[in-house]
């Protein structure tokens, strides 16, 4: 089975229902950890839905690119999309400190990629956003 | 997600069953909204079957618990797999919830005081 694995999507939510088999398939074909799944499952699941939801100020659509591949070590993950330009790296982390009523209820999304990945990388080329993302196999 | 329900005293359980995702925590979201709406401000939901929440369900519950502290009711949490409490863990959501290993356990608590 292949080490890799490339996805075109639309900016559509539904999307992410149509990558969750072939998704899945990848994932057993290459009997990856009940953890680095979900990690993987939870990372690409909030990165697109705040590339669809909020990447776009009008409803004409548009291609996001998405890579899996893995090595001995790692599983290697890039999304690519001509979104409004976000680095998640930069984005302010909730406060797990606070009361229910100080807490606001956005900012977990991001904060949740950051937190499950082992390397997060952003970088703005064109009118692309580029996020390569590594979780460790190991 | 399957969501059913039952009632046990004055407490409605919600029970879960598959992901909490940007889809189904909608679903979620409505059950939630409808036991408030008939003035039931007793609720516990069930994790047991609950094998991954993303930030979408997370937002749903601290909404939810945000006005049933507001009406003085009771939202507690029980049952949730290791990598789900892992994620209530990061985003400090654990010292939010009244959160229980067992359903039992979880009602014993709720009704207390009532």
């Amino acid at each position: 089975m292949s080490k890799k694995i490339n996805f075109t999507l639309e900016n559509d939510l539904l999307e992410l229902k149509r990558i969750q088999s072939p998704l899945n398939i990848f994932f057993r074909s290459n009997h990856l950890s009940k953890d680095v799944i979900f990690s993987i499952e939870l990372i690409l699941e909030e990165s697109l839905k705040n590339i669809i939801s909020y990447g776009y100020p009008s409803k004409e659509k548009h291609e996001i690119l998405v890579s899996l591949e893995i090595t001995n070590k790692e599983l290697l993950l890039i999304i690519k999309d001509d979104g409004k330009a976000f680095n998640p790296i930069n984005h302010k982390d909730p406060d797990p400190t606070k009361t229910i009523e100080e807490r606001s209820v956005g900012g977990l999304g991001v904060f949740l990629i950051k937190k499950m990945a082992d390397n997060l990388n952003y970088f703005r080329k064109g009118n692309f956003n580029h996020l390569i993302i590594k979780k460790n196999l190991t | 997600m399957q969501i059913t329900q039952q009632a046990t005293g004055s407490t409605i359980i919600l029970n879960l069953k598959g992901r909490v995702d940007t889809f189904s925590s909608k679903e979620l979201d409505r059950a939630i909204s409808k036991i408030l709406k008939n003035e039931n401000h007793q609720i516990l939901i069930d994790f047991s079957e609950v094998d991954f929440i993303a930030s979408s369900g997370l937002r749903v519950l601290l909404t939810a618990v945000k006005y049933i502290n507001q009406v003085k009711g009771k939202l507690a949490l029980c049952t949730l797999k290791p990598k789900v409490r892992e994620i209530f863990d990061l985003v400090g959501f654990s010292n939010l919830f009244p959160i229980f290993s067992n359903r039992e356990e979880a009602l014993k608590e709720l009704s207390s005081g009532n």
